[in-house]
């Protein structure tokens, strides 16, 4: 392979079609590899890492791998295969792991995409260089923003994150006048803390939001750590729990809304 | 011939207990639930006894109960214990056309029928028998006392052979009448047809004179399907359930554009009402499909009877022509009990007449490996070729082994019998082909590829060693299956080498069929989707699939493990040309929390599907947990609908095996 060949590589880990809980209308969702962040509850580890990660089948004993390179060329084709079904705000939505990490390699493709009319969102951690958001800014259409821990400290321990970066990034999301949609993933212990979930209301409330979308934590990743011989947290919370939190949002005039997967 | 064919030809005085027997030994079908069913119905089911299909009506009709009820607004009833034994099979599985029997009188098409030859005469002695029922009825409903509903049940009666009917509920009446007298002379599988399109102009008239409004109109449809859901048991074919009364909606027009009205809506709200597995509809869609019909058409699946069906006007119509219908005719289709696309008023169509197995074919073709080794995957495949070529030579010269029982009754009320003077059953009719049903082709491709992959591609083992565990069902072999399941399945996804490869083998298969008209000068047509998955596959040998011995093949076009999308993509880039279009639908299970949480965007995903160019389509709108406990406690679920291969039935009504593999596709669906 050359050079100029491996330049037009992206590393992804899965695409999957008729995604209904990742944005608008019917999508499809590309799953990249490699995230900076380390969130305990994060329910695709195997994207964390941007290096292929080898596994055991379980049935089989075959060795399987985690991740795989495609060029832009294939990934379009792939995405543009369900066009059809791209109605009403339907299309694509890059997701991981942290997708936007790899832009400088696919911005051809966010490019072409584009000129076709299709519908782009990314599902981000915003935890980012700020360059890199700006160049996303110019191709994606929705941008969903996870609101995780927002104390300094905790933050930083917890996700490995610095929530400086993430707040400089979504004061440049609001000011671009893109859409964007925001969402708490509640975890219990970590995200769904009184204390987070007040500074969260703080920080919607500073930046205007007025809605918000909460995540139920779940443990459907669960398997995949095992695949990666990986620690796991219990992220399932009870729906008491949720309603209590929609509640909190609720009373600082914050319409939350609870999605389960 | 075999013997079964030769029992269902000749053995007239006492083959006619088959149809009502069937459905008890669907799920074993040992032989000792074949004879205490036989003798059940032996006891219960009499004949009438004649050569003659049309003095052995006459003698029914003499003979029959008459059962006026009270409680409903029709007429309509059975009499269970009696039916016809006459030389010959009685045709199924299609509608008459019933707009015949409202917008013109009966006795117009009676004067056109009866003559001096031998049609005209069985024609006359078939008018009297259904004059005389008429009048029993009509002197039952003086005997009583007269409420208003008896009286306008009277007047119905004393119009219904020589006038044209004047009103909805009189035209409603009059198809009740004629679907009973079908009914009654063991035709079995009996549609609707295009029951909006038909009853629109009635139905507007009242309307416009204010004989009638939505309500009522809807009050009227809904007791219209519940009457038509009794005798369920009497009416079940195949299967409980299998009872084929089949209600066609909607359409493409000749101009293109999409014809819908006030009906379409309201029998397809009533169908969500209904609450029963039949009578069931088909909506056909087009890209020109209002979004309101489809979210209505949503709303019904969610209801879970199984219905609607979609069939997909953009690609039927198309593909019908091609194989021979004219252009008007195609763009007025309707389906047989299932789905295979029939033309009513015009056809004798038989669309189930026999059912080829792609994988027979594969089964001798890789027995012969011992002797022939094949050297690659092409020398296979050529060879599999040839015997799937000469097995569909043996289908369609089997499929002309059957003798036809004549059929006065429908011939007079289909186009140019009376004119060519020519019983249906003789080739009076404008149509006269054959569908093929098809099975195994998923499981073949998916075989075939595998050992592709890994005998020839790969060396992993050879075909011996494969074909060594293959004929000992794996015992022994787990490593090998296990290796075959977890190969990458081919049919059901969007890649082009199983596509190119399923073109090929329906290109085969068809080409050989049409090569051998029948003996009316009809083509035969294959589809692929049959009901015969499971029985068919129950004396096969397993498969490179991950099917084992006795297996279930895989049903219609299916998959496990992939997504919608992709199999509606998959599905329309098969061929449905040359005489590839008896049927072909993609089936499948979706939970029933999905279309709640997104019930606008399953609407969309139909919108988008329609546009990238399904056949037809149909789904379970079901989670395999409800199933699991319906199985385990029947008595809490006696009204569970699924639907099952074209038709939807009571959940616990199934045999076990068809129960199991419900349950099976409903778990796989949810691993998506």
């Amino acid at each position: 392979m050359t050079e100029e060949e491996r330049k037009r590589l992206v590393r992804i880990t899965d695409i999957q079609h008729f995604c209904l809980d990742d944005g608008p209308g019917i999508r499809t969702t590309v799953f990249f590899k490699g995230c900076k962040l380390r969130c305990p509850w994060c329910c695709n580890p195997e994207t964390q890492e941007y290096k292929i990660q080898e596994y055991t089948d379980k049935e089989t004993g075959d060795t399987k791998s985690f991740g795989y390179d495609i060029t832009l060329e294939e990934l379009e084709s792939e995405l543009l295969n369900d066009k059809e079904f791209y109605i009403a705000e339907g299309g694509i939505t890059l997701s991981g792991g942290e997708p936007l990490l790899q832009i400088e390699t696919y911005v051809p493709l966010l490019e072409s995409l584009s000129k076709k009319g299709i519908n782009i969102s990314v599902e981000t951690s915003l935890f980012i260089d700020n360059s890199i958001l700006n160049k996303a800014i110019n191709y994606i259409d929705l941008f969903l923003i996870d609101m995780k821990i927002v104390d300094y400290d905790i933050c930083k321990s917890v996700l490995r994150g610095d929530i400086n970066c993430y707040l400089n990034n979504l004061n440049d999301v609001i000011r671009s006048g893109k859409k964007y949609l925001i969402r708490m993933p509640c975890i219990k212990d970590y995200t769904a803390t009184k204390k987070n979930i007040s500074k969260i209301i703080d920080l919607c409330k500073e930046k205007g939001i007025k809605e918000i979308q909460l995540l139920t934590g779940h443990s459907l990743g669960l398997a995949k750590y095992l695949l990666l011989n990986r620690e796991s947290v219990n992220a399932e919370i009870s729906s008491s729990d949720m309603r209590h939190i929609r509640n909190e949002f609720g009373n600082s005039d914050i319409r939350a809304e609870i999605l389960k997967i | 011939m075999n013997i079964k064919q030769k029992i269902k030809n000749d053995l007239w005085r006492i083959n006619y207990i088959l149809p009502f027997a069937r459905k008890d030994i669907a799920g074993s079908g040992s032989r000792k639930d074949l004879l205490r069913s036989l003798a059940r119905n032996f006891k219960s089911v009499h004949p009438v006894v004649n050569k003659s299909v049309a003095i052995a009506t006459l003698e029914l009709f003499k003979s029959i109960e008459i059962n006026v009820l009270d409680d409903s607004t029709f007429v309509y009833f059975l009499d269970a214990s009696k039916t016809l034994a006459v030389p010959g099979n009685i045709i199924d599985n299609f509608s008459i056309d019933y707009s015949k029997i409202i917008y013109e009188s009966f006795e117009s098409h009676r004067s056109n029928a009866v003559g001096e030859d031998q049609y005209g005469k069985d024609a006359k002695i078939i008018c009297d028998a259904i004059e005389l029922l008429r009048h029993r009825i009509e002197n039952e409903l003086k005997k009583g006392t007269k409420d208003a509903k008896r009286a306008q049940k009277i007047i119905w009666f004393e119009r219904l052979l020589n006038n044209k009917a004047e009103h909805f509920d009189e035209a409603l009446q009059r198809i009740l009448f004629f679907n009973q007298i079908l009914w009654q002379t063991r035709h079995r599988l009996n549609g609707l047809g295009r029951l909006d399109k038909i009853l629109g102009p009635v139905y507007q008239h009242d309307l416009e004179n204010g004989y009638l409004d939505q309500k009522n109109a809807k009050t009227l449809i809904g007791e219209f399907l519940t009457i038509l859901g009794r005798y369920h048991s009497y009416k079940s074919t195949a299967l409980y359930g299998d009872i084929g009364q089949i209600i066609i909606l909607g359409g493409t027009e000749k101009n293109g554009s999409y014809f819908y009205n006030d009906l379409t809506k309201l029998f397809l709200s009533c169908q969500s009402k209904n609450n029963a597995p039949d009578p069931k509809t088909i909506l056909r869609v087009s890209r020109q499909t209002p979004s309101s019909l489809l979210a209505l058409s949503v709303e019904c699946l969610r209801s879970a009877t199984g219905s609607p069906l979609f069939s997909n006007d953009d690609v039927i119509i198309p593909a019908l022509i091609d194989a021979g219908i004219v252009e008007e005719d195609a763009y007025n289709y309707c389906t047989s009990a299932c789905w295979e696309p029939f033309i009513v008023g015009n056809s004798f169509d038989q669309n189930n007449m026999q059912i080829f197995d792609y994988f027979e074919g594969l089964d001798s073709t890789l027995k012969q490996n011992e002797k022939m080794s094949f050297q690659s995957f092409d020398e296979l495949l050529q060879a599999y070729r040839k015997e799937n070529i000469k097995n569909a030579r043996v289908t369609a010269i089997n499929a002309d082994e059957i003798k036809w029982a004549k059929d006065p009754i429908v011939s007079i009320l289909t186009n140019d019998c009376n004119r060519k003077r020519k019983d249906i059953s003789d080739g009076g009719a404008k149509y006269n082909n054959y569908g093929i049903t098809t099975v195994g082709l998923p499981n073949v491709i998916n075989s075939l590829l595998t050992i592709r992959d890994l005998v020839f591609d790969k060396h992993e083992y050879t075909l011996s060693e494969l074909e060594t565990a293959r004929l000992c069902d794996y015992e022994g072999y787990e490593d090998i299956y296990k290796r075959i399941v977890s190969h990458t399945k081919a049919f059901g996804y969007d890649k082009k080498e199983s596509i190119q490869l399923i073109n090929i083998l329906t290109g085969d298969v068809v080409a050989e069929l049409r090569k051998h008209s029948n003996n009316f000068g009809g083509q035969l047509k294959i589809g692929i989707s049959s009901p015969d998955y499971i029985k068919k596959a129950k004396s096969a040998n397993a498969d490179y699939s991950g099917r084992k011995k006795g297996d279930p093949y895989i049903t219609h076009i299916s998959a496990d493990g992939v997504s919608l999308t992709e199999l509606v993509r998959f599905a329309s880039k098969l061929e449905y040309d040359k005489g590839r279009c008896n049927g072909n639908v993609v089936d499948f299970f979706i939970s029933p929390s999905l279309i709640e949480k997104h019930f606008d965007k399953f609407e969309l995903f139909l919108r988008g599907a329609i546009d990238t160019g399904f056949f037809q389509m149909q789904m379970n709108v079901m989670d395999s947990n409800t199933l699991i406990a319906a199985k385990k406690n029947p008595q809490d679920y006696p009204g569970l609908i699924v639907r099952v291969w074209g038709f939807s039935a009571y959940f616990v009504e199934l045999p076990e095996n068809y129960q199991d593999l419900l349950i099976e596709r409903a778990r796989q669906a949810e691993k998506i």
